[in-house]
């Protein structure tokens, strides 16, 4: 009778009285054993906590910034993805600032002031100041997604925003303001909605270009009211018909030329959203990842000319295990299990899991999301911004999430799901397994909005990777790592000087004894955002770096050696062993 | 295998044998006592008593099938787009209880005018009625049911938990409760669920393959595979769990394994496009590249395919429609449970209202012409069958309940034709040849050509039933050695069977006085 009693207890409220059935001496016994781990996971999950701590510090960064879709309940569908954030060092002082993509005001809507993009220094101490009108970065289009590198090689960073309508390229003048220069540049790529884009060295010529990758094909008159559940809801994409992406190349003079066409980007049409780019075959050259909502994505393969094959179904990336399309939202790269390889992982949408496509080596990649637990928790949600970032300097790499519907009244027809959601943080174990943390990671994972692009860097230069979060129609969420101190650390900023300046493509190992670390330096990634133009390592118990090699973008090799730990450094490209 | 209530009731009212025993048993002329001279009676009077009993045999077959699934989820049945069915002339009796905004018929049920929330309050305010009209388990948990159609899954779960603490053999809540409690991302307990509803119905419809899924989410793909071994041992269409179970087998790198099961899903299933998928990944993992190839070959044609069909059916999809469909689910079960219940007019209310808000929904016909069948009203059944027909012209029992109704309406020439529709739509089948056989040896109207029928019918199939009706129909074509050698092969099938026994007796005792 005890074991019946404790069989029923999983259930809060009133089940105890169901379980009459007489249960057998096995039946009995797993029932018991079943009863004892009911009982006690929770104490155990207590005892195995989370070595990660996120405190809220949005209140007191000062950061006045909100976010609007531009909407007034027409349902536009560039509504729910709006939008990316890039965190950055604008005027190279040494600490990294945020730049927030806004909404504008659609068909529809009316404004007293338009809605701007907003850029925010970063003062120290967790204090920020607007200094968007100084800096002239106050974009009045429609942000959807962001790039940020130094692509006239000039010493300082420059931002290319992906808008719904004409985007815009902002070179850096070098004394903390901007210029528009689109035009000069021909990088306004005509009227289209936008996603996630990306500054990478195509053709190894030292100069970066430029992936835009494009939403749908949208117009006013072609706009799609559907109801479900009798409640009004933004359609589906399949509604809207899918766009190619467009590639410029950068012609080294501030103009690029559109080469869409001739590097066979134009043959693949797709609906675009989180785009990420790295050397996933580790032949030298930079390969192009598009997360493709509600279709198969796509893994553009460079033949190191600026020529792509894309090749996401014989890689294996294209579709879940099973073979079926994801709503696919943002795309991350990041070695997991160490294994010196780059894998990927991917957001979603609702009942759908997020995915982890693991590097095989040979081309392929296994989808590795229900073995290693990468999804835990995402299936009720709509999951947007992502990386694989290790954030208790332990020496592997966990993930974060950003959730949030994008139905505003999700509520209203099916409650497994809400617009508000708290993100999700998935420790990694350490044998390639993560677990879901986030309920005991701190008050900074408490915080229910709807997120969508999210970025991650050490904002107080700590020697840990802190998290910026754009949650739609609100004010974003600043996460201050304070995980206790366990790991030692490294953090690398790469400068070019034959290549691009910023090491964009720029491939490190890194060995500290038996730990064998990569990255690469990337420029856009997660949801449409940009961060990480510097690189973290955590180091576990490591004081030293053994070893360090840097793969710059077109096959130079710099090895740097006996690095002490618990700094940044930056390696300049040939000033270390040849 | 058992069957979910849908299924269980159709196949109950779809196993013409079944109410063909019956009529047989108590129709058949020489299972009637000797009268004398006036022995032989008239095909009319036949067809009469035989409606009579043949009213009683559904009504068991309905109360049975009610008492063992009534409360179980009934599925969406398959769409087929039926602009004629939505005319609807069978169920357009009002629904007084009803909001009446389509005083046209049905059909303008669907139209913008009607308001998705008022139908979604109906569906509520039906379930409500029935928690006060029948308190108890069952009605607590269709109110559940209709709570989660409507997405409120907090309130689904509570009234699930409500109806388990006074029936804890629910397996039908603890599998809607495991569904939720998936969607919610906690497989945990969506396992615990799924296992208890096992414990309590082990053939629950593809429940091993949802508890295999949150298996698979937990990482487990071992325990999933058992699970889906269960489920395909189950499933009349396995080809899913195929899949799942080669995907398991895919996670622990046995490709071989994963290859024979995609290729399984394929054989049940040509054009399953995540099979192809599948074997694309396992040929290239085993370095048979040309292989994977041509599977990836396959599966982007089908992939295209796929991306056109889902385009057309988002444009396609009414909300509305949707909805109401939903709803007449919930009434339809409603329905059943007032039936049941032994509210007749309630139930006919309610399945009429179900027939009006889904144009398509068979379940509610079916019922509703089972029930007109059991309170004498032919013609009203005879409609719905007619309209059951229209909307899905490919099933037998349809045809059937029509030819019955129609005898019993004493329609003679339209119940002929109805039967050798049967025949013309499957000749290599013997069902048809059968009925129509029987029909004849029924109305006595052609026993030369019933004989012909069903030797026809026993050259297909030899089965008991067939022979039994050999046995008859040579017996009225006077041939009593075939009658004796027909039901002794039945006998030889069904030895147990008493009612042949006796016929077999009988039959002999009259040859031999006969001979004598």
């Amino acid at each position: 009778m005890k074991i019946s009693r404790r069989y029923c207890s999983e259930f809060q409220g009133g089940i105890n009285r169901i379980a009459t059935k007489p249960v057998g001496n096995m039946t009995a016994i797993r029932f018991w054993i079943i009863s004892v781990l009911i009982f006690f996971t929770p104490l155990l999950r207590t005892f195995a906590a989370s070595t990660i701590r996120f405190a809220d510090v949005t209140g007191q960064t000062r950061i006045g910034f909100k976010h609007t879709d531009g909407g007034s309940g027409k349902h536009y569908v560039m509504e729910t993805v709006s939008a990316g954030l890039a965190l950055f060092d604008y005027d190279n002082d040494g600490d990294v600032d945020i730049y927030f993509l806004n909404g504008a005001p659609l068909q529809g809507t009316t404004v007293d002031k338009p809605p701007t993009n907003a850029m925010y220094r970063n003062d120290g101490n967790w204090k920020f100041t607007d200094v968007t009108k100084q800096t002239s970065l106050g974009d009045t289009g429609y942000g959807l997604g962001v790039a940020v590198a130094d692509y006239d090689n000039d010493g300082d960073q420059d931002v290319y925003l992906n808008n719904y309508g004409p985007n815009v390229l902002y070179r850096n003048n070098g004394d903390g303001t901007f210029t528009d220069v689109t035009q000069a540049a021909k990088l306004a790529n005509g009227f289209q909605v936008g996603a996630g884009t990306n500054f990478l060295d195509i053709d190894k010529d030292g100069d970066l270009d430029l992936f835009v990758g494009n939403y749908l094909e949208f117009s006013y008159d072609s706009h799609v009211i559907k109801t479900t559940r009798g409640v009004p809801v933004y359609a589906n994409p399949r509604f809207y018909t899918p766009v190619p992406d467009s590639l410029f190349r950068n012609n080294g003079d501030g103009t690029f030329t559109d080469v869409t066409k001739d590097s066979g980007i134009s043959q693949h049409a797709g609906w675009a959203m989180g785009t990420v780019c790295c050397d996933f075959d580790a032949d030298g050259d930079t390969d192009i990842f598009v997360a493709n909502d509600v279709a198969e994505n796509f893994l553009f393969v460079n033949d190191g000319t600026g020529k792509f094959e894309e090749t996401a179904l014989l890689t294996g990336t294209a579709y879940d295990l099973a073979g079926n399309s994801q709503g696919s939202m943002g795309v991350d790269c990041g070695d997991y299990d160490n294994d010196g390889r780059l894998d990927f992982y991917m957001t979603s949408f609702q009942t759908q899991l997020t995915s982890l496509y693991r590097n095989m080596g040979d081309g392929i990649f296994d989808e590795m999301t229900l073995l290693t637990g990468a999804a835990a928790g995402t299936h009720p949600n709509v999951t947007w911004g992502n990386s694989i970032v290790d954030f208790d300097n332990d020496g592997d790499r966990d993930i974060f999430v950003a959730c949030g519907h994008l139905q505003d009244n999700i509520e209203l027809f099916d409650d497994t799901s809400k617009y508000y959601e708290k993100n999700i943080l998935l420790m990694n174990t350490g044998d390639g397994k993560f677990i879901n943390v986030s309920e005991e990671s701190g008050s900074g994972l408490q915080i229910e909005l709807s997120s969508r692009g999210a970025g991650f860097d050490d904002l107080d230069n700590d020697g840990d990777v802190d998290v910026v979060i754009l949650n739609s129609r609100r004010e974003p969420t600043i996460l201050r790592n304070d995980s206790p101190k366990q790991g030692h650390w490294l953090q690398i900023r790469v400068r070019g000087t034959k290549t691009n300046r910023d090491g964009v493509g720029a491939h490190i190992k890194l060995n500290a004894g038996e730990l064998t670390l990569i990255d690469e330096v990337h420029s856009g990634r997660g949801y449409q955002s940009h961060y990480g133009s510097r690189l973290y390592f955590g180091l576990g118990a490591h004081e030293t770096v053994d070893r360090i090699e840097v793969h710059w973008i077109g096959g130079g090799i710099d090895v740097f050696e006996n690095i002490a730990a618990d700094r940044l450094i930056t390696l300049t490209e040939g000033t270390g062993r040849q | 295998m058992k069957l979910n209530g849908k299924s269980r009731f159709i196949e109950a009212i779809s196993k013409p044998e079944n109410s063909q025993v019956q009529r047989n048993k108590l129709a058949r002329p020489h299972e009637k006592k000797s009268n004398g001279p006036g022995r032989i009676v008239s095909g009319r009077v036949i067809i009469i008593a035989s409606a009579v009993l043949v009213v009683i045999a559904v009504a068991a077959l309905i109360l049975t099938n009610f008492l063992e699934s009534d409360n179980k989820t009934i599925e969406t049945a398959p769409v087929h787009s039926s602009p004629a069915a939505e005319s609807s002339p069978a169920v357009q009796k009002p629904a007084a209880e009803f909001p009446q905004t389509n005083p046209k018929g049905p059909e303008s049920l669907l139209a913008p005018n009607i308001e998705i929330d008022s139908v979604k309050a109906e569906s509520v305010k039906v379930a409500l009625r029935l928690t006060q009209d029948l308190p108890g388990p069952k009605s607590i948990a269709l109110l559940g049911d209709v709570h989660r159609n409507n997405g409120n899954s907090t309130e689904a779960v509570e009234c699930w938990r409500k109806s388990l603490e006074l029936d804890p053999n629910n397996a039908v809540a603890f599998n809607g409760m495991a569904w939720i409690a998936m969607k919610k991302a906690e497989y945990e307990k969506a396992v615990d669920l799924w296992e208890r509803a096992i414990q309590i119905d082990p053939d629950l419809p593809y429940v091993h393959g949802t508890l295999a899924g949150a298996l698979a989410c937990l990482g487990r793909p071992e325990q999933a595979i058992e699970s889906l071994k269960r489920d395909i041992q189950l499933s009349p269409k396995p080809a899913h769990s195929l899949v799942m179970m080669a995907n398991q087998h895919m996670l622990l790198k046995e490709y071989e394994k994963a290859k024979a099961a995609f290729k399984a899903a394929i054989n049940h299933q040509p054009g399953y496009l995540n099979a192809y998928y599948g074997l694309a990944n396992a040929y290239a993992r085993t370095g048979e590249m040309e292989t994977s190839r041509e599977y990836i070959n396959t599966f982007r044609a089908l992939k295209a395919k796929e991306m056109d069909a889902l385009k057309k059916r988002d444009k396609a999809f009414d909300d509305l429609r949707s909805v109401c469909r939903k709803v007449s689910e919930t009434h339809t079960a409603i329905g059943r449970l007032y039936l049941m219940n032994k509210r007749p007019a309630k139930a006919e209310q309610l399945l009429l209202r179900a027939a009006q808000l889904d144009p398509e929904n068979t379940v509610s016909r079916m019922v509703l012409a089972s029930l007109y069948q059991q309170t004498g009203r032919n013609d009203q059944a005879l409609r719905l069958y007619d309209e059951l027909i229209r909307i899905e012209p490919g099933r037998v029992n349809h045809y059937i309940g029509k030819g019955i109704c129609a005898a019993m309406l004493g329609q003679l020439g339209k119940a002929e034709k109805t039967f050798q529709e049967i025949i013309r739509l499957y000749p290599s089948r013997a069902i048809g040849y059968r009925e129509l056989a029987h029909f004849h040896l029924m109305t006595r109207t052609k026993p030369a050509e019933a004989l012909l029928l069903i030797r026809k019918a026993v050259d297909i199939n030899s089965s008991a039933k067939n022979l039994y009706l050999l046995s008859w129909a040579c017996e009225i074509n006077k041939d009593q050695q075939g009658a004796i050698e027909a039901i002794r092969r039945a006998l030889e099938l069904e030895p147990n069977n008493e009612d042949f026994k006796k016929i077999l007796q009988r039959i002999s005792r009259r040859d031999k006085q006969n001979s004598d």
